[in-house]
């Protein structure tokens, strides 16, 4: 199979995968116990107020009805109009997202370089000094859940020492840049650990596979032997797990920025799901989907082009 | 250091556990609530004015039970969905209960939980609910993986042909094949589920605000970080020793024992400073190799000329692949060497490896060698830049072109920007042989290079290989492909047990052996006895048999309109090249192998296409011997229990009688019972192919199909295996449908050959006069009875 070919196949799933996710989405949000005509109402439970407030809001109308509305406003790029701020929907998300972005922007930066390294340079020194503390260190750190140790190093550097400001609380990330070092940190402990580990795993692979040994045995050594001819056969399922780390932080880092007081994307899901703003979960959920199916095409295009033999590494 | 590891990850995780199984216990009656954040207590109090001492205890029961539950609940709904959707034959069901968990691992778990405990009022039960269900996909998809190959291979496929019960096969098979991969990922899939279960109760997410949890504590008592620490930090610290001594000691328990071993890196040596050598280019003295204790080479001494082609023959096991890989400078972990090896001059050992470059490797499977991901081009161009850097590009272009045109391979763009994969197994072959004159190689090493080719590709591999030793390179091949060797070899050695029985010039070991073990590797094939009673009325008739495989969504034909008449008691061979529908074909017949169109019937009675739909005499009466006789049993019980099945389940014999019936034929097949009372893994492959033959003839089959039953094996054991199986079809009166590329096997069985191309029958007759003279082209390469000259068509 020739890669635009697979391209187009995995495009269209990719699409269906969007429009199933947007179904489920849809369904979840009408299950949510409470009505947002109550909650808006406040103080105010007059029965005439929200019954004016539901026709306002289309809440009358039955459930496939609005489905079907929602799905055409989709297809338009309308996201809707939040029922907390009454401001269409995109305008709370446009700043929310820019924030998650810039975080995992930076996290990633860090994050492949360093990992990648980590590995090889382990998988370099199989069963040395440093392969063996490297394993044993990502071993312990991969299920520690972020907020444990996010709390432990804000009570250490953040209160004890006093090094770098604990939270985010109310600053400007990019004029403020060292509130950005301990998220940071807590969002790197569990990813490198698994790619460092992939790394390390795939180049020992590797180095003992026999086209590799023949490269060797030709007289390709040194540099070029650990980049041209074992890295890339080694990257493959890195890159799964690359898009799966890359789909968390787009959406999922809700524990750091809760911690850290980022007003990221997931703060924006936590926040309407507890107002039931229920065209914002629906917007921040279709949004989130749309991303993570967009980060696994493009990781599955790239790793069949690293493993053209065997098709895509689902 | 693994030792220290583990110890502290059992510490670690023994302290959280006490507190989280002990603490309800010992924390006793709650007590009175003062101010929040005060000194009272142990430890002070918390933001509600509670006991942070008696919250700790109280707190840790909630994470691990809850986390425990999830994960069995996970386990008993995932496996059966992972199981149903490999063991159905039905694509739909597969499909059905497959997408959506595809679909639901691709949303971000967390993004889940939020959604679906917002639906639910919180408590541990929802979160036991959402929890496991999180965990559910991958767990089925898990298991699915696992079981797939099992439920599809041949193992399952020989039990279906005797009708072997559910039970045994999915759950007594599948089920004992799946459960390491499922033990081991349940460790795995437990500290998932303390992460998810301890980040949902720090979100509040399923839980009540004020509930005794760690990570409730956390989540609440942030705000007092600065006045009462305690709080805080003793919960949280809890919660990461209970996550990292869980992952500490089940990676303990996965690790498995892996020998170490560091890789010297080759000495760097410039790469044209070749010293010419006068006398032979390799000179072997005395090598000697050992592991634990056994020896796997005993003084093996020889010289081997620039321009020869030496030949080492052998059984499996001769000690072959340990004499290539020393002129490499190469041992298989473990292995020790001894004795001197020169190559061009100079010393060769595991410390010393030979200039890069100067010996060429074609590995059996010539795959391996090729770097999957790369453009072949590009490789070919980064050898060339790297022995002879001087050259400017235009140069190396011409290099690189006239290597190519050397082994008989295009060197046009389009060619060059190919994948390996895109290549033949013979052009991967010769793509490895031009890697190696492009590093100007002066010996290449071909190990087993017509293994499980057709007679046509064996030809080119012989044309090439003489060409090359004409261009002056030294060969050194290790075969035990008589014809092949009979073809190019300049001089033969005989390898015994790691020792030299025989060494000297081709025709002089070929025509005169000394040694009885060179004359019983040299022996000629069993030769064909006159067929004893012959019923001339067809046993078995299949009529305009078309068949597809399933390619993607697509469906490409490989058997088209074949027409067949089995006579009683005789012996048909299916011969062709690979990929030419040969096993299809046999599959078909044997029900394995869904049919397009096209009626079989036995003895005059039409048979169904599917062997589930087939009666059991009709099962009983055509079995199958698998090319691969080993993933044809099931690797976790006993042979002789295997072997009994058959006539218990299509003959309906008591368990006792079965046993007796399996271990006569046992016997029959030179099998003692204390050999087949174990589980297959403890069995050699010859003996393990006598076994299968033994299974298949436990149901009294008349028709028996087998497979490349001696593809791989050396010449001893392909003749023990050929004589068994003529007498055995004599005193049985069994009808036969063989299936071979190799020329002997054909010669000494079949009463009547068809040759099949493309999945159409295009030559058929009499053996007899098949085998000598035959008018079809594509007959007379495969059976002409010396390989190596004859001339084969063109490929179409």
């Amino acid at each position: 199979m020739n890669l635009p070919r697979y391209a187009a196949g995995r495009l269209l799933l990719g699409l269906g995968q969007v429009a199933g996710i947007a179904t489920i989405v849809f369904v979840l949000t009408e299950a949510l116990p409470g009505d947002a005509a109550v909650v808006i109402a406040g103080d105010q439970p007059d029965p005439a107020r929200i019954a004016a407030i539901r026709a306002q809001l289309h809440l009358d109308q039955p459930a496939w009805q609005r489905y079907l509305d929602w799905l055409s406003d989709l297809l338009r790029a309308d996201l809707g109009v939040s029922l907390i701020s009454a401001r269409p929907v995109t305008y709370g998300l446009a700043a929310s997202a820019g924030v998650t972005l810039l975080l995992a922007a930076v996290t990633l930066t860090v994050l492949v370089p360093l990992a990648v390294a980590l590995g090889m340079l382990a998988a370099r020194s199989e069963g040395g000094r440093l392969d063996r503390a490297v394993s044993a260190v990502s071993v312990a750190l991969y299920a520690v859940p972020e907020f444990a140790l996010a709390i432990l190093l804000i009570a250490v550097f953040g209160v004890q020492l006093g090094w770098l400001p604990p939270t985010a609380f109310g600053a400007d990330l990019l004029a403020q840049p060292s509130v950005l070092v301990l998220p940071l940190l807590v969002l790197l402990a569990r990813p490198i650990c698994t790619i460092s580990r992939l790394t390390r795993a795939g180049m020992i692979d590797a180095l003992r596979s026999e086209h590799v040994r023949h490269a060797r045995r030709l007289g390709i050594t040194g540099a070029r032997l650990w980049l041209r001819h074992a890295l890339p056969g080694a990257l493959a399922p890195v890159v799964q797990q690359l898009a799966r780390t890359t789909d968390w932080l787009l959406g999922g880092v809700i524990v750091v920025e809760a911690v850290f007081v980022i007003p990221g994307l997931g703060t924006a899901l936590v926040d309407a799901v507890a107002t039931r703003d229920i065209p914002t979960v629906q917007a921040l959920c279709v949004l989130i989907a749309v991303s993570t199916v967009a980060v696994n095409l493009a990781a599955d295009l790239v790793a069949f082009r690293l493993a053209p033999r065997t098709g895509a590494v689902r | 250091m693994t030792r220290l590891r583990t110890l502290t990850g059992a510490v670690l995780l023994t302290v959280p556990l006490a507190v989280a199984v002990l603490g309800p216990v010992l924390a006793g009656e709650p007590g009175g609530r003062t101010f929040p954040f005060a000194d009272d207590g142990p430890l002070g109090t918390d933001f509600v004015g509670r006991d942070v001492w008696q919250q700790v205890l109280l707190g840790g029961r909630s994470v691990v039970l809850v986390a425990l539950c999830a994960t069995a609940l996970a386990y008993l709904t995932g496996i059966p969905a992972g199981l149903l959707a490999a063991l159905t034959r039905r694509r739909w069901i597969d499909e059905l209960l497959m997408r959506p968990l595809d679909l639901a691992v691709a949303v971000p778990s967390l993004l889940l939980l939020i959604l679906l405990a917002a639906t639910a009022p919180p408590g541990p039960l929802t979160l036991v609910g959402i929890v496991a269900l999180i965990g559910l996909p991958e767990v089925a998809r898990i298991t699915r993986a696992a079981a797939l190959p099992l439920a599809h291979g041949p193992a399952m496929e020989a039990m279906r042909l005797h009708r072997e019960t559910w039970w045994r096969r999915s759950l007594g098979y599948v089920g004992t094949g799946i459960r390491r991969v499922l033990l081991a990922d349940a460790g795995v899939r437990f500290i998932g589920a303390v992460y998810l279960v301890a980040t949902a109760s720090f979100l509040g997410i399923g839980v009540k605000p004020d509930a005794p949890d760690w990570a409730v504590m956390v989540d609440r008592n942030r705000t007092g970080l600065f006045l009462q620490p305690w709080a805080v930090a003793l919960p949280a610290a809890l919660i990461i020793a209970l996550a990292v001594g869980l992952n500490l000691v089940t990676d303990r328990i996965l690790a498995t024992r892996s020998t170490t071993h560091a890789y010297d890196p080759p000495a760097a040596t410039a790469t044209d400073n070749r010293p010419s050598v006068n006398g032979p280019l390799v000179q072997v003295q005395r090598l000697s190799a050992t592991a634990d204790g056994r020896n796997l080479l005993n003084g093996v001494s020889f010289d081997l000329p620039a321009g020869e082609v030496l030949a080492v023959i052998g059984a499996s096991g001769s000690g072959k692949t340990t004499t290539g890989r020393a002129l490499l400078g190469e041992a298989t972990p473990g292995v020790t060497l001894a004795g001197t090896v020169i190559l061009a001059g100079q010393p060769v050992s595991p410390a010393l490896p030979p200039n890069p470059g100067t010996v060429g490797y074609v590995p059996q499977q010539p795959a391996a060698a090729l770097d999957p991901v790369r453009r072949i081009g590009s490789v070919l161009h980064e050898i060339a830049r790297c022995h002879a850097s001087g050259d400017s590009r235009t140069a190396r272009r011409g290099t690189v072109t006239a290597v190519l045109e050397r082994v008989s391979l295009p060197s046009d763009r389009r060619f060059l920007r190919r994948f390996p994969h895109q290549l033949s197994g013979g052009q991967q072959q010769r793509l490895v042989i031009a890697h190696a004159l492009l590093a100007r190689a002066v010996l290449l090493i071909a190990d087993e290079p017509t293994t499980g080719q057709d007679a046509l590709t064996r030809n080119d591999v012989a044309r090439e290989l003489t060409k090359l030793a004409r261009d002056g390179i030294a060969v050194l091949l290790l075969s035990h492909d008589l014809h092949l060797v009979r073809a190019i070899a300049d001089r033969i050695l005989v390898l015994h047990r790691g020792t030299t029985v025989e060494h000297g010039p081709a025709t002089e070991v070929l025509t005169t052996p000394r040694h009885q073990h060179t004359r019983d590797l040299l022996g000629t094939p069993p030769t064909r006895q006159p067929a004893g009673v012959v019923g001339d009325t067809p046993l078995m008739h299949v009529t305009g048999l078309s068949a597809a495989h399933r390619d993607g969504s697509r469906h490409r034909d490989v058997i088209r309109d074949v027409d067949l008449a089995l006579p009683g008691g005789q012996c048909l061979a299916v011969v062709g090249r690979s990929g030419s529908g040969k096993t299809t074909l046999a599959r078909c017949i044997a029900g394995l192998h869904p049919t397009r169109t096209g009626h079989l019937t036995l003895s005059g009675h039409p048979l169904a296409p599917h062997l589930d739909r087939r009666r059991e005499h009709e099962l009983a009466a055509i079995q199958y011997v698998f090319q691969d006789a080993r993933a044809s049993f099931n690797p976790y019980r006993p042979v002789l229990d295997q072997t009994a099945r058959p006539a218990q389940r299509l003959r309906g014999a008591t368990p006792e009688q079965a046993r007796r019936t399996a271990l006569q034929l046992l016997e029959r097949v030179g099998l003692a019972e204390h050999t087949v009372t174990q589980r297959p893994d403890r069995l050699s492959g010859g003996e393990l192919h006598r076994a299968a033959l033994a299974r298949a003839l436990a149901s009294e089959p008349r028709v028996l199909i087998c497979d490349e039953m001696t593809a791989g094996l050396d010449s001893l054991t392909q003749h023990h295996i050929l004589t068994l199986l003529d007498d055995l079809r004599r005193s049985l009166q069994l009808t036969l449908i063989v299936i071979s590329h190799d020329r002997d096997v054909v010669a000494c069985l079949a009463d009547h050959i068809i040759v099949l191309d493309h999945g159409t029958v295009v030559d058929r007759g009499p053996a007899a006069a098949l085998l000598t003279d035959t008018q079809h082209p594509l007959t007379r390469a495969l059976l002409h009875p010396d390989a190596a000259t004859a001339t084969a068509p063109t490929h179409s």
